[in-house]
């Protein structure tokens, strides 16, 4: 059977849900369950947009997109260094600007996305069920700066040394430091590049999944324009792009989805 | 069946195209090249050990007994006594064997040194983790940084002070990992090292060789005199960061040990990294450190906390409310999450979409 004489369920099977598609659980059957989940909450459209509302045009809405290519800086960085071991960059000149372009590629990071997060708080990016988005963000926050943190105490010179010995008396007095000794540099050197890294990608994946999956939060006064997408693509005109909010306000649907103040 | 309800909703007023592969790589180009010029021009703190008016370091250096034991000292005419840090050295190898060290009287997770764990109250959580796990990286101050060492390196070759340590080690004072400070010590050796402290403190420090008054010191001179000649040499050191199966990578024992001095201090001073100098969020010398840990740092500059003996313990509960769960819960807090509606910069973010809004209507 050619491609184009494919019934329009078999053709759309790999994008959306079918009637044969029980989104209900099972377990003798997880797949068509993950794959109804994901199609619903994560579809292609939203994972790799071509078009965003008109209002996302304020140069402060790239400070995520920065955030995360710094990210991804440290990332590349960080796994050079990480090759050439723990001690490389004391006595190599490569090694030594790797760790520089680590720590200038981790001030841009944060420096981002302290922009980003007062950003959204002054937006109130969580309105319009957007509040695991925020959650999701502060986590990578917090992750990120545990991150860092473990990055110091592994630089194996004074600095790392004195950070360590200074910071176990906050961590014991805490209860931490009977089982995470901030001052053992190898376990600092595994929590760093396994543990908390890993981490903080794995949340960072699913912050952005957040943020692509419920788009960005209209401004302040227009939520009524941002419906669900079942009224969008039966109620609404097909053509979204470009179509003016009065001619969106005015539908009747929209009316019901009045201001969302609350996540 | 009916079509199950889509999660995701949709703004169905006015769109711009949009790329967001485009948008990403540039991103990453764009911060890819700022970062390198940064590094390329500003580099990387790695200064070693290095301070104003302190010994040479190179890139690299951490802090070592034999940099100690060689280190000068200020003193009380702020003349740098190339002495000193023999002198500081010798000074606390006596008060980790009395176990009036800083590290002796640390309490859990180092030794069952009772009374001097932070808390807020009758909380402890450091005594919450004590009774979870127990003593996790127990310490003997005497035998660990002192005793231990001096069996190994010195005493097979050196019978003087092999008969110095089987003496003091008669003596009595438990060599048992993590106990209390109180029991590290028998009531003779405690009258040595009293006596020999104050002599210390009267006597002098010159070339590696300690001199000091005649007096009832025991097996005490011997002991510490050895122990500043092994630092000196290098060898303490090789022992305080090895270990019996050769490959060591917590050198805990050791930072204890080194930090109980007051040159360690001294280079971190130096250096305007100490807790005082916000060295929470600065890096030495003029490189911005970890910065997003403002929130962190300031509240060990609120008189009231810093002046606490359980200021960590505040800070970090601090942290815990403000720093985590209020953040995290914020759009949830009536009042807080109202802010933005007080203070609306949002009216000037979206100043073109609402102008444009109202020529429209």
């Amino acid at each position: 059977m050619s491609v184009d004489a494919r019934p329009q369920d078999e053709a759309n099977s790999l994008t959306t849900t079918s009637a044969s598609e029980s989104p209900a659980f099972s377990w003798t059957a997880p797949s068509p369950w993950v794959r109804a989940w994901t199609v619903r909450n994560l579809p292609l459209r939203r994972l790799l947009p071509d078009q965003e509302p008109e209002y996302v045009s304020s140069g402060l809405y790239v400070m995520g997109v920065l955030t995360l290519a710094a990210f991804i800086v440290v990332i590349i960085s960080g796994v050079v260094l990480a090759v050439g071991g723990v001690q490389w960059w004391h006595h190599s000149t490569l090694g030594a600007l790797m760790n520089s372009v680590h720590f200038w590629g981790v001030q841009a990071f944060f420096l981002f996305m302290a922009v980003h997060a007062l950003f959204n708080f002054f937006i109130m990016a969580w309105r319009g069920g957007r509040g695991f988005t925020w959650v999701t963000g502060v986590l990578a926050f917090l992750l990120a700066v545990v991150t860092a943190f473990t990055g110091f105490l592994m630089l194996t010179n004074w600095d790392g040394q004195y950070v360590g010995q200074q910071a176990k008396d906050a961590f014991n007095a805490m209860g931490v430091g009977a089982v995470w000794n901030v001052m053992d540099v190898g376990q600092q050197f595994t929590m760093h590049v396994v543990v908390t890294a890993g981490l903080l990608g794995f949340i960072v994946m699913v912050h952005l999944g957040q943020v692509r999956r419920r788009g960005v939060a209209p401004p302040p006064g227009a939520e009524a324009l941002e419906v669900p997408d079942e009224l969008a693509a039966d109620d609404l005109p097909t053509s979204r792009h470009h179509k003016s909010p009065e001619a969106a306000a005015a539908a009747p649907e929209a009316d019901q989805h009045r201001e969302q103040v609350e996540p | 069946m009916s079509p199950k309800k889509q999660p995701i909703r949709h703004w169905t007023g006015s769109e711009r195209s949009y790329d967001l592969i485009f948008e990403g790589t540039l991103a990453v180009l764009i911060v890819a090249v700022l970062v390198v010029a940064a590094a390329v021009v500003f580099g990387s703190a790695n200064g070693g050990l290095s301070y104003p008016g302190g010994p040479p370091s190179q890139a690299g250096d951490s802090f070592t007994a034999k940099y100690w034991a060689t280190s000068p000292v200020p003193d009380a005419q702020g003349n740098n006594d190339p002495n000193g840090g023999a002198a500081d050295f010798a000074t606390t190898v006596v008060a980790e064997l009395g176990g009036t060290s800083v590290t002796a009287k640390y309490g859990p997770p180092f030794n069952e040194t009772s009374g001097s764990s932070q808390t807020i109250g009758r909380v402890s959580l450091t005594g919450v983790a004590h009774s979870l796990f127990g003593l996790t990286l127990p310490i003997n101050t005497a035998n660990d940084f002192v005793l231990a060492p001096l069996t190994q390196i010195v005493a097979p070759y050196d019978p003087t002070v092999a008969a110095a340590v089987k003496t003091y080690k008669a003596a009595g004072g438990s060599l048992k990992e993590g106990v209390s400070a109180d029991q590290l010590v028998s009531d003779q050796q405690n009258k040595w090292l009293t006596a020999y402290s104050d002599a210390l403190g009267k006597g002098k420090v010159a070339n590696g060789t300690i001199t000091v008054a005649p007096g009832d010191y025991g097996p005490v001179p011997v002991i510490v005199q050895a122990e500043l000649s092994i630092a000196l040499n290098g060898s303490l050191d090789g022992y305080l960061l090895g270990s019996s199966s050769q490959i060591n990578t917590n050198p805990t024992d050791a930072t204890m040990f080194y930090s109980d001095g007051t040159v360690w201090s001294q280079v971190a001073a130096g250096q305007g990294i100490t807790g005082s100098q916000w060295g929470v969020m600065n890096e030495l010398w003029n490189f911005p450190g970890q910065f997003w840990l403002i929130l962190y740092a300031i509240p060990y500059h609120i008189p009231a906390i810093a002046s606490s003996p359980a200021a960590d313990l505040w800070v970090g509960t601090l942290l815990v409310i403000v720093g985590m769960l209020l953040q995290l819960l914020l759009p949830w807090i009536p009042g807080l999450r109202s802010i933005p509606r007080l203070i609306p910069f949002y009216k000037i973010i979206y100043r073109k979409y609402y102008a444009s809004r109202a020529a429209s209507s």
